[in-house]
């Protein structure tokens, strides 16, 4: 078992349960802690990211908050198989190996299936790419004594289906930070991957089971070296700040429709100076009628202002300024782009100044609302 | 009280209509308002209290479009919803509101071609290119299309606009799934779109990707604006979106789905929006009909299935046969479709796997098969585009999306070397070249190959293995090569394949040679071979086909015996009723020859009433969730018991639709209608069904129609009334093999029979306008255009005679030799109101990958034939094809069978081949001679 939380909140009670997976080394690729190094790397490396991003998705998992279904377990495998807690603390967790990742999803299913109102949350950050389905990596992959090279593959797509079919879970979220590239030479290879549970029966029932994929079909995933990754970041964002629905008795609330859009929008205003446009693919099942509340935010949510002049051409000349009713201020000097502004979910004025070649631009009371409210400001020469 | 009015800052054209969705959020972020409204203006539904709003759109596009307002008491306010980007016309606004298409421009790419577009068509036939027509830019009929290069100039990132636009019932047009094919910069894209009175389709840079990915994306529109919008929402999981709109679209659309469905884009995406977002509960009856009512739309009965997969205790052999009905049909028009239809077959792969039956080892095993089939198009597809994409140079051949283009492997690179009982050796390699001489008409090779069949299994001590034996005797049936098949069976019968199937494949040959006697020498011993009890479909089908024996002696005789007609009916009946449900064939043939008895006043008596039968085997119609074609064959039949005309022709619709009838099917159905149930052109329902059913046949691989001079006139006259009295009767939005045959029946009588003065026929020709050949010559002149084989310049030619649709023409006008290219034109004069074979479109060039097909009319005989052919090489100016049956005489016109233009003039026919001169070749030597 590699639970770092666990509650033991009585089983007929609704709870989230989470199976968070971070693979980063893979002994049997290039950069690995060779135990046996493969012939056939597929031009892949061991890749520093994953337990990064998975041990800081897995302690902020800590803090959802949900009174409908609060955090029962969060089990965690990562490779290598070290797991730092927020308090520093430092444990030794499963490996995510194809073995211990097929029985820990068991156990993960098993639990999540204990009461059809619980949420099952799986994430896996690794090595991914695709053929026809997802497939992703684990630490195991490429073993050269495994002589088929799917044993060591995860199909997501069929362990999603199956597990939609096994899990009583009504709510199954997949957050997927992986590639999804596929890579020429594994094409030369035969091979089917292996769904991590498996299923006898037929009927699909309904869920709500979106997955949200760090990257389009045939991109690639990102993440800065030594960093968690955009993907990641993003969701830590979305889920702390930017991924609220709206509010219901005042509190904010992160659903699993919401925190699709906030992905998308999210993913797609991220910019990297080298790197392609990042974007969040979801994948989505919500069979259910409505969106499941996925956490409450205990403080106020936060949303992104997209600030703009008509016509553009003024944005060059444009100092703007955004003040809330309590004099918190943010400002941005002339630049010819639109001004994105993260500031808590309220009521602001927005100014515009021109240099004197238009007329001053005022905004009154403008509702900013998550995850991204735009206002363009008429300049009037 | 105030109300809030929004209005769209652009003009948007048609897209002003989409339904999108709409919140208002009060100072405290609360949602008080949340509806979907027309996406031009719309008048909130609610009145506000004075106060601060935030109103906020989300456009499919992903574009958040959001104002603050200031709501004062009793004051109504305006509220602008302004897009960053602004369509550059109102009718591009599908593309810059209602999709994520327009992005930015790829800097990286520095020689940006004009894509090439392609049109494709996939139906009963398979892929066809679809031809535009040069001079006219049409597609088809009725449909044109217009490149427009010049957007790229104001709008980076635009590369190319194409529009379709259909006139008339633009769902005449629609036989079968349209795809658009785009290339450029060593790329290639299949794009399906789903047909609509107006299509655009714009070619865009692809945002930068690696280095490996395309360089351009496709997005088209097609449908109503709401659907696009819908689609948009589903394709981008924007659920929340799709959800607050579908849900009030889809009350609007209910009534109309389970009424009746006009639209199946429509329908389908209805489909997938309760199947993914919605209440799947929610889908009734309606995804029967439209599964069923739509049989060109393969995402119909994958919604279907995906609705009986989410039901309580789905049935695995239901579930099962519409996931394979749908893949028969072709490639879901939608990528959701193309997502629930990988997962679905699947899921079933992986429960029949689980839950091993021997009742579904069949489906089992197609299922598996179809999870194959499909794989490399999942791996090449596009994911994010909402109509189904990947990438491709040909349909068949899917290929890795973002590698670039690769030469199309040759499908026909199976060489056959070896000799002939050697051959036998390798039995998966023999049975393909046996299928490729069969569907290429190589009867040559085709005997070869059986031949060292023959002398295989003489040489061998151990009897051919059933199965094998099986599949080859299947092969030859399904090519009519009757003779072959009795001479094969006979062979593997000898040497010890004594199986019950080889026994009755024999029987049946020996009735398609009409060797009635034979042949119920071998159907009774089956029926009498004590080891048949682990075999009792066998004994049914062997107890049918002894029926079918009678049936035919008595048909066919000239003084028929009633004995024979009573034996019929009794054995077919005997097997019907000890399982009515199972041997609904046999239930039919009952009905038939019942209806026959009552028309020759021949007592039968022991019997329930032909009707009776006839409503049982329609219940049992009716209860079933998928009808294959066999059933099809027997609900046409069954129909016409009851004298459900309409019902018929339905049902004749669906068979003639399906790929998978082949032309001994048709014929077997056709001669059942004429000899058994005596239907003729001049009445109800045989003038409907007849021609029908003939065009089916003649559209299949290997069809054959014999018709004289006389049947031509009648039955195109009668193809035209019956055309027209269909059309007024069940509407013409459907798909329609009467118009297609009603084309080929026209080329017929632009057909012509050169005979000497003496009346020795000397060849076929083909009455052409002297335009498409000398352009300075009158469009109403008329020549006649044969080989040179026929005859040349310098015959006495006052003496030959012309006959063309029974009409005798005397030849007084000027000729032309084409030595070059061997061929005559002899001129006519003006003949108003005959018919021409046009020159045009021209056909897809000859591609040696794929099986292309043609079609003949050789007129030389006392009677027309109409052969499809096997179009097997083509060299320069000449191109080669091969005759199911009779070797076409010279001056023979071939013709593309998609357009029934003019596309060859066979000059000579040897057992093997025929050879014809291409028009091109004809119309390149023409344009530089003197008329």
């Amino acid at each position: 078992m590699s639970l770092v939380f666990g509650p033991e909140i009585p089983d007929d009670k609704p709870q989230t349960h989470a199976l968070v997976i971070g693979v980063g080394d893979y002994p049997h690729l290039l950069g690995g802690k060779l135990c046996k190094p493969s012939n056939e790397t597929f031009g892949l490396r061991r890749l520093d990211s994953p337990p990064l991003s998975a041990i800081e998705f897995a302690n902020w998992l800590r803090k959802l908050t949900n009174k409908r279904a609060p955090v029962g377990t969060i089990d965690v495998l990562l490779s290598p198989g070290e797991f730092r807690d927020p308090a520093g603390g430092v444990s030794d967790v499963e490996t995510a190996s194809m073995g211990n990742i097929r029985r820990a999803f068991k156990r993960w299913s098993d639990r999540a299936g204990t009461n059809p109102d619980n949420i099952a949350i799986f994430y896996f950050c690794g090595h991914g790419f695709e053929k026809g389905v997802t497939i992703l990596l684990p630490a195991d992959f490429a073993d050269p004594d495994e002589a088929n090279i799917g044993i060591n593959m995860i199909d997501l797509e069929k362990s999603w289906l199956c597990n939609l079919k096994e899990c009583s879970a009504r709510t199954q979220v997949y957050l997927i930070d992986a590639c999804r590239e596929t890579p020429v030479d594994l094409l030369k290879e035969n091979f089917s991957p292996t769904a991590l549970i498996s299923s006898k029966k037929l009927q699909e029932p309904r869920r709500n089971a979106p997955i949200l994929f760090a990257a389009n079909s045939g991109t690639k995933a990102h993440a800065a070296a030594g960093q968690v990754s955009y993907f990641t970041r993003a969701l830590l964002d979305c889920f702390s700040k930017l991924g609220a629905a709206g509010q219901n008795n005042g509190v904010w609330e992160i659903t699993t429709d919401s925190l699709g859009a906030a992905m998308r929008y999210r993913m797609a205003a991220m910019k990297v100076e080298g790197l392609p446009p990042f974007s969040c693919d979801v994948f989505n099942k919500s069979s259910l009628g409505k969106a499941t509340v996925l956490h409450t935010m205990a403080g106020p949510a936060y949303a992104v202002a997209e600030i703009d002049c008509a016509p553009s051409e003024a944005l060059s000349l444009a100092s703007f300024s955004i003040q809330d009713s309590n004099g918190s201020h943010f400002q941005r000097s002339p630049l010819a782009e639109v001004w994105s502004v993260e500031v808590p979910a309220g009521s602001y004025d927005i100014r515009a100044s021109f240099g004197g070649r238009y007329k001053d631009a005022l905004c009154s009371g403008q509702l900013v609302h998550p995850p991204v409210t735009p206002c363009t400001l008429d300049a009037i020469p | 009280m105030s109300q809030i009015q929004t209005r769209f800052a652009y003009g948007a054209g048609d897209s002003e209509n989409a339904l999108i969705p709409l919140e208002v959020f009060n100072a405290k972020s609360e949602t008080v308002y949340r509806d979907s409204v027309r996406m031009g203006s719309a008048v909130l539904k609610r009145d506000f209290d004075p106060g601060t709003y935030l109103v906020r759109a989300t456009l499919p596009s992903g574009e958040v479009l959001s104002k603050t307002v200031e709501v004062k008491a009793d004051r109504s306010v305006e509220v602008l919803l302004r897009p960053r980007r602004q369509s550059p016309r109102e009718n591009l606004g599908w593309a810059y509101y209602l999709q994520s298409s327009v992005t930015r421009p790829l800097e990286l790419m520095v020689d940006r071609q004009l894509p090439q577009v392609r049109f494709w068509q996939h139906n009963t036939s398979g892929w066809t290119e679809m031809i535009l027509r040069p001079d006219s830019k049409r597609l088809g009929n009725s449909t044109y299309v217009n490149f427009d290069a010049s957007l790229g100039d104001t709008q980076p990132g635009v590369r190319l606009l194409v529009e379709l636009q259909s006139h008339g019932d633009w769902r005449r047009w629609e036989l079968g799934q349209f795809w658009v094919q785009v290339e450029a910069e060593g790329f290639s894209r299949m794009m399906a779109v789903p047909p609509a009175p107006t299509i655009g389709i714009l070619v865009v840079d692809a945002e930068p990707h690696p280095k490996d990915s395309a360089t351009f994306r496709i997005v088209a529109a097609s449908g109503d604006p709401t659907t696009q919008a819908l689609l948009g929402y589903l394709s981008s999981g924007d659920f929340e979106s799709a959800r607050n709109v579908g849900t009030d679209w889809y009350k609007h659309v209910q009534e109309t789905l389970k009424s009746k469905i006009d639209d199946p884009g429509m329908a389908a995406i209805a489909g997938y929006l309760l199947l993914e977002v919605g209440d799947a509960g929610q889908l009734d009856d309606w995804t029967r009909t439209l599964a069923r009512g739509t049989p060109w739309l393969p995402d119909g009965p994958i919604i279907r299935a995906a609705q009986l997969l989410a039901g309580p205790d789905p049935e695995p052999k239901d579930v099962a046969d519409w996931m394979l009905e749908a893949v028969r049909r072709g490639l879901p028009m939608f990528t959701q479709g193309l997502r629930l239809l990988y997962d679905g077959l699947g899921n079933l792969k992986d429960y029949f796997a689980a839950n091993p039956e021997p009742e579904w080892a069949d489906r089992a095993k197609s299922v598996a098969e179809q999870v194959e089939f499909l794989r490399p198009y999942c791996a090449s597809a596009i994911w994010q585009s909402p109509f189904t994409c990947f990438s491709a140079t040909h349909p068949e051949d899917p290929q890795l999306a973002g590698t670039s283009v690769r030469p199309v492997p040759s499908i026909r690179s199976r060489a056959v070397g070896s000799a002939p009982a050697k051959l036998w050796e390798d039995v998966n390699g023999s049975l393909n070249a046996l299928s490729e001489a069969l569907n290429t008409f190589n009867w040559g090779e085709c005997n070869r190959i059986c031949d060292g069949l023959i002398a295989y299994v003489g040489a061998s001590k151990d009897p051919f293995p059933e199965k094998p034996a099986r599949q080859i005797l299947n092969m030859l049936r399904r090519k009519r090569r009757f003779n072959r098949m009795r001479t094969v069976a006979e062979a593997l019968l000898r040497h010890g394949q004594r199986s019950p199937q080889i026994r009755r494949q024999l029987g049946q040959a020996l009735i398609e040679l009409k060797e009635y006697p034979g042949a119920e020498e071998v159907l009774t011993g089956i029926l009498n071979d004590s080891s048949l009890t682990s075999y009792a479909g066998e004994a049914a089908e062997a107890t049918g086909l002894l029926g079918r024996v009678y049936k035919q002696r008595y048909c066919e005789a000239e003084k028929p015996s009633k004995e024979d007609l009573l034996r019929a009916i009794k054995l077919y009946f005997d097997v019907y009723h000890t399982n009515p449900e199972g041997y609904l064939w046999h239930g039919i043939n009952t009905v038939a020859l019942l209806a026959r008895a009552r028309k020759d006043h021949v007592a039968v008596a022991g019997y329930p009433s032909l009707e009776d039968i006839a409503q049982s085997i329609d219940s049992f119609l009716n209860r079933m969730e998928v009808l294959w074609y066999w059933d099809r064959a027997t609900a046409v039949e069954n129909a016409v018991a009851l004298h459900n005309w309409q019902g018929a022709y339905d049902h004749l619709l669906y068979y003639a639709a399906d790929s998978t009838v082949d032309a001994f099917e048709c014929g077997s159905l056709l001669r059942q209608l004429v000899q058994v149930w005596q239907l003729s052109m001049q009445e109800n329902p045989g003038r409907f069904l007849l021609p029908t059913l003939q065009g089916a046949l003649l559209a299949r691989e290997g069809g054959r129609i014999i018709l004289n001079q006389d049947e031509v006139r009648q039955v195109s006259g009668r193809s035209e009334e019956a055309t027209r009295d269909f059309d007024k009767r069940f509407g013409t939005e459907r798909y329609q093999p009467l118009r297609w045959y009603k084309t080929a029946l026209a080329r017929c009588r632009a057909g012509v029979r050169v005979k000497s003065a003496k009346g020795e026929v000397l060849g076929s020709g083909c009455l052409v306008r002297a335009s498409d050949f000398f352009p300075q010559r009158s469009a109403e002149e008329i020549l006649l255009l044969t080989s040179d084989s026929v005859w040349q310049p310098g015959s006495r030619l006052d003496r030959v005679e012309l006959e063309a649709a029974g009409e005798k023409y005397s030849v007084t006008g000027e000729v032309w030799s084409v030595t070059e290219v061997g061929v005559t034109l002899t001129a006519l004069g003006s003949l108003p109101g005959v018919e021409i074979c046009p020159v045009g479109p021209p056909a897809a060039p000859f591609d040696r990958s794929k099986l292309q097909r043609l079609c003949v009319i050789d007129s030389a005989g006392d009677s027309v034939q109409l052969q499809e052919c096997a179009w097997v090489d083509a060299s320069g100016d000449v191109l080669r094809y091969r005759a199911p049956f009779d070797r076409p005489a010279p001056g023979t016109p071939v013709f593309d069978p998609n357009y029934w233009s003019l596309i060859g003039i066979t000059r000579r026919s040897s057992e093997a081949t025929s050879e014809a001169t291409s028009i091109e070749a004809i119309t390149r030597a023409t344009a530089s001679a003197k008329p």
